[in-house]
């Protein structure tokens, strides 16, 4: 019997009751020494719970799970494409002058329920949630001992995201982490910030960033009636107000303005004095501001405005989709909105990306965004591959058996050398090249960096966004940057678990992060002991599990929490590539100009087809094929990370290059062909990174109709050199290169000209041909031809 | 009794009130043994437990039968709000002062509770030296009182893999005591 089950057997019996030193007659030292180390643990006095918390907590989860039915009822349909609301997320909206607001539920006739909306206004009366008097509890299952009270006349501010505050009677504000609040206090959450608040009954407010509300009466009568007024001056509220059998009054306000409601879910924004807006989830809500009142059935928004009082109501629409155009008139899904002066944008979108949108759409059909939240960068064309480096030359690296192609813009860490893992970022080309815009090394000592919110900050130790960051003496830090300000950190995490900033920097806007931890929980993901979202935008490695080491990339929501965009296994030194591309063809397989090979282990999501969308995971064979181990056919309709203008140059600088449509260039990304100058038109190819700044751009002058003659050596002009690899002179390739290049080129043994041996193992010539770059120059000549104006 | 318990989660799931209230009695002072023994704080522990209950209720549409066994789900969400809330309370997880009228009257005297508060102290310290997975099983077999098998279904594992981590990690503990 080996010493493990034996140890297991005596363990046991010691369970059993058997006397210890029984047990221990005759056993060896060290197993002897286990019992008894496992024998004082066990005798430990063990608490026994709390039976008033015991009964409390039970109620309250009951409590929970009926409002959680309720508001799971009223949810839309999901044919009802433009109306299904977003889980958590409140509506912002626009609109208009600061009245007297106020809403009431409505107990009259309903309204007829707009064309794709299911609705169920039927109460649900649980015998067992009715509240509870008499000396018990509702604040057991609250995440601090501190908070107990057996008085329902009050209410619990919890599940805090950020900074939270409650103001004093003097006047000052306190950062808690939960309250209890009575009537007449006032809480705030601040950016990147959310709360939650309950009261007696299971009703809630669930409170966005930059939110301030006062509690001006609260009142739970034995009978069971309920008397709830809220003053919002501004932010946005979501209320889920659980149903009552008797005559109850639930208020919320917003300046100048009150209402009424009860059993009904629905939300509150107020922008500034003269903005506001309310829409309905669930029930039916009546709006009053100005002498006007207006009813507001689910599915719909209604804006008040200065003066004019609330409008009718109008279709309320949430969805997402990806943005194929910009501007004054932004096409999602093929579907039109117009913007206007009060649209929120957020995460600065771009064609490609996938877009939450919340807004109108009128009577005659207009639609119109209230706010356009990025969602997920596309990703069409973009490839990211870890792997080991092997070789790096001037224009090609070999990263675990694989070539990559990079250039003079390809952003490189420093310190890379052959023998470290990296991760590689860009573009599949249309010849099937990968060309990389950024390599990145990831070293065991894992970096981090994201844009978060002050929470804390002393000397050397901060709290941000809830993560604990320490500084040192080389630590820099711009912008003074206070508690309640946004910063960017970046740094290391070091081998003690500690997160060391390199810098720490004030910032506007919160912006996305990035780091690499070891995996400790799935569903609900923990990474690095940080608490991470996942949605179904969210891509997920197949291969990461619970205690692979992983680098995850996302961004911080408003309301604190962290949304991943991407959780990739880093483990060991296996090679992953992962990219989402249209399917150009089967059998044989091939990507996005990739040719990948299926095998019967690949698993293969949806019906995937010739030119479906479909990400794809692989890793590279010994022969140095991909071996798909994952194919995903995605829903989403093709797009492009990277757009193809003719345009005309308003200006340009030593830095910049601005086109007339607005998109300015850095030139640290550009490939130029031909000379530049104010005026002329050029054709371009621009490609968007995750940060949503160009970061890829191929910019060819169209032949102008009136050339101005182009100064000698600026620039941007162009040279057709031929590349000698360092160390693999068989495997020289035809280069069109700046003219800045040209000197470090011929340092190593390049020459000016074309190749005149193409008899080599590297990309042939005819290769080299169909690289874009090349391509654009033959383009730019008849395409510069045809676009002559 | 799986089928007795999936029917409950099934009725739990389609949001009837009174199967959630089955669910909690059925799991509240285990997840409450096992949130002590890695906070060390009764009071907490009460807390963080009704917490963990009102996670479930939140997520529990998307906990799947074929996937997790429900305890082991019940777990994870219990040691994802453990890390949460280390992370925003780095400070301690001490037995504090103001806890002593609870421990009263629970019939502890307080020099016991000192005795308690120092013995738990120091096993603490020493399982978190250990590693990971050592320490959940001892806390799991030990603290919370469950068998191998228990075990073994909360953390997904084998019996055999329980009992190794068993044997290896009273030895490292023994160890990291020392």
């Amino acid at each position: 019997m080996d010493v493990e089950q034996n140890l297991s057997d005596q363990l046991e019996r010691l369970e059993a009751g058997e006397n210890l030193d029984a047990i221990l007659k005759g056993l060896p030292d060290e197993e002897g020494t286990s019992i008894r180390l496992a024998a004082q643990i066990m005798a430990l006095p063990k608490p026994t719970r709390n039976v008033s918390i015991v009964r409390s907590q039970h109620q309250k989860v009951m409590q929970a799970a009926q409002a959680m039915r309720q508001t799971k009822s009223s949810l839309f349909p999901l044919s009802a494409r433009w109306l299904i609301p977003i889980g958590g997320l409140f509506i912002l909206f626009a609109a208009v002058a600061g009245l007297l607001v106020g809403i009431t539920w409505g107990t009259g006739e309903k309204r007829p329920v707009p064309v794709g909306i299911a609705r169920d206004n039927t109460p649900t009366v649980v015998a067992d949630t009715s509240p509870i008097f008499e000396g018990e509890s509702v604040t057991g299952f609250l995440p601090t001992p501190v908070i107990t009270t057996t008085n329902p006349q009050t209410a619990f501010l919890f599940s805090v995201h950020g900074i939270v505050q409650v103001q004093t009677k003097d006047g000052t504000w306190n950062t808690i982490q939960t309250a209890e609040i009575h009537a007449g206090q006032t809480f705030r959450t601040w950016n990147l910030s959310s709360a939650e608040l309950v009261f007696f009954d299971g009703t809630t407010v669930e409170l966005s960033q930059n939110t301030l509300v006062t509690i001006e009466s609260l009142d739970f009568q034995p009978s069971g009636s309920r008397r709830i007024s809220l003053f919002q001056p501004l932010g946005e509220t979501h209320h889920r107000v659980v149903d009552s059998n008797t005559p109850s009054t639930y208020v919320v306000r917003t300046p100048n303005a009150q209402g009424e409601a009860k059993g009904t879910t629905f939300q509150v924004a107020v922008k500034d004095t003269e903005n506001s807006s309310f829409a309905v989830v669930e029930g039916e809500v009546t709006v009053t501001g100005q002498q006007t009142t207006v009813n507001i059935v689910p599915g719909q928004i209604t804006l008040v405005q200065a003066d004019t009082g609330p409008s009718e109501p109008v279709v309320w629409i949430q969805d997402e989709g990806v943005v194929s155009q910009v501007g004054s008139t932004w096409l999602i899904d093929g579907v039109e909105f117009q913007l206007y002066e009060g649209t929120q944008i957020l995460g600065n979108p771009q064609p490609g990306d996938m877009v939450a949108v919340q807004g109108r759409e009128l009577g005659n059909g207009t639609r119109f965004a209230d706010r356009l939240e990025k969602l997920m960068p596309a990703l069409d064309n973009q490839f990211r591959l870890i792997g080991l480096v092997e070789a790096m030359g001037v224009t090609q690296w070999t990263i675990s058996g694989q070539n990559i192609f990079v250039n003079e813009k390809t952003r490189i860490d420093s310190g890379v050398v052959v023998g470290n893992v990296v991760l590689a970022r860009g573009f599949i080309q249309a010849s099937g090249n990968m060309l990389v815009t950024d390599i990145q090394l990831l070293d065991k000592h894992t970096r981090f960096e994201f844009s978060g919110l002050v929470e804390r900050g002393t000397e050397n130790a901060w709290s941000i966004s809830g993560i604990s960051i320490f500084t040192d003496e080389n630590t820099e830090i711009f912008g003074e940057p206070l508690p309640g300000d946004i910063v960017h950190v970046w740094g290391e995490v070091i081998e003690d678990g500690t997160w060391l900033a390199y810098s720490i920097e004030k910032v506007s806007l919160p912006g996305r992060f990035e780091f690499v931890g070891l995996v400790q929980m799935l569903d609900p993901w923990s990474i690095r002991g940080v608490s991470i979202r996942v949605n179904h935008l969210t891509q997920i490695d197949p291969s990461v599990d619970v205690g692979v080491m992983a680098r995850v990339e996302g961004r911080i929501l408003e309301d604190g929490t962290w949304l991943a965009n991407e959780i990739q296994s880093l483990n060991g030194d296996q090679t992953t590539l992962t990219f989402i591309g249209s399917v150009e063809n089967i059998s044989p397989w091939v990507v996005n100009g990739l040719p990948l090979n299926l095998t019967e282990e690949t698993v293969v999501v949806g019906d995937i087809s010739l030119h479906s969308l479909v990400r794809v995971y692989a890793h590279p064979a010994e022969d140095g094929s991909w071996l798909v181990s994952r194919i995903e056919w995605l829903e989403t309709a093709p797009t492009s990370t990277c757009i193809e203008i003719s345009d005309v140059i308003v200006s340009l600088n030593e830095l910049e290059i601005t086109l007339q449509s607005g998109y300015v260039i850095p030139r640290t990304v550009a490939e130029i062909s031909g000379t530049l100058a104010t005026g002329y038109t050029v054709f371009a190819q621009l490609c968007f990174g995750l940060e949503e700044t160009i970061n890829f751009a191929s910019i060819t002058v169209v032949p102008q109709v009136e050339p101005t003659p182009q100064p000698e050596g600026e620039e941007g002009e162009t040279v057709i050199i031929c590349h000698i690899p360092s160390g693999n002179a068989n495997n020289a390739q035809t280069l069109t290169v700046t003219t800045s290049s040209v000197d470090a080129h011929l340092a190593h043994g390049d020459y000016l000209g074309a190749c005149q041996d193409n008899d080599s193992n590297g990309p042939p010539n005819d290769k080299d041909d169909k690289n874009p770059k090349d391509d654009k120059n033959d383009k730019n000549d008849d395409k510069g031809n045809g676009n002559n104006k | 009794m799986a089928d007795l318990e999936t029917d409950i989660i099934q009725r739990a799931q389609n949001g009837e009130s009174k199967a959630v209230g089955e669910l909690y009695m059925q799991h509240h002072e285990q997840i409450f043994r096992y949130i002590w023994s890695k906070v060390g704080d009764a009071n907490l522990a009460e807390d963080l437990t009704g917490e963990v209950f009102m996670r479930m209720v939140s997520h529990i549409s998307s906990y799947r039968p074929a996937g997790v066994p429900f305890q082991a789900w019940l777990y994870r969400i219990a040691r994802n709000l453990i890390v949460d809330h280390v992370r925003k309370n780095s400070s301690t997880l001490a037995i504090p002062l103001e806890n002593m009228a609870l421990v009263q009257e629970q019939g502890i005297s307080p020099s016991s509770e000192v005795e308690n508060k120092m013995t738990i102290e120091t096993l603490q310290k020493a399982l978190n030296q250990i590693e990971h997975e050592q320490a959940e099983v001892i806390r799991l077999r030990f603290l919370v009182g469950l068998q191998v098998n228990e075990v073994a279904q909360r953390l997904q594992k084998t019996p055999a893999a329980v009992k190794a981590l068993q044997h290896r990690g009273l030895a490292a503990l023994r160890f990291a005591m020392r």
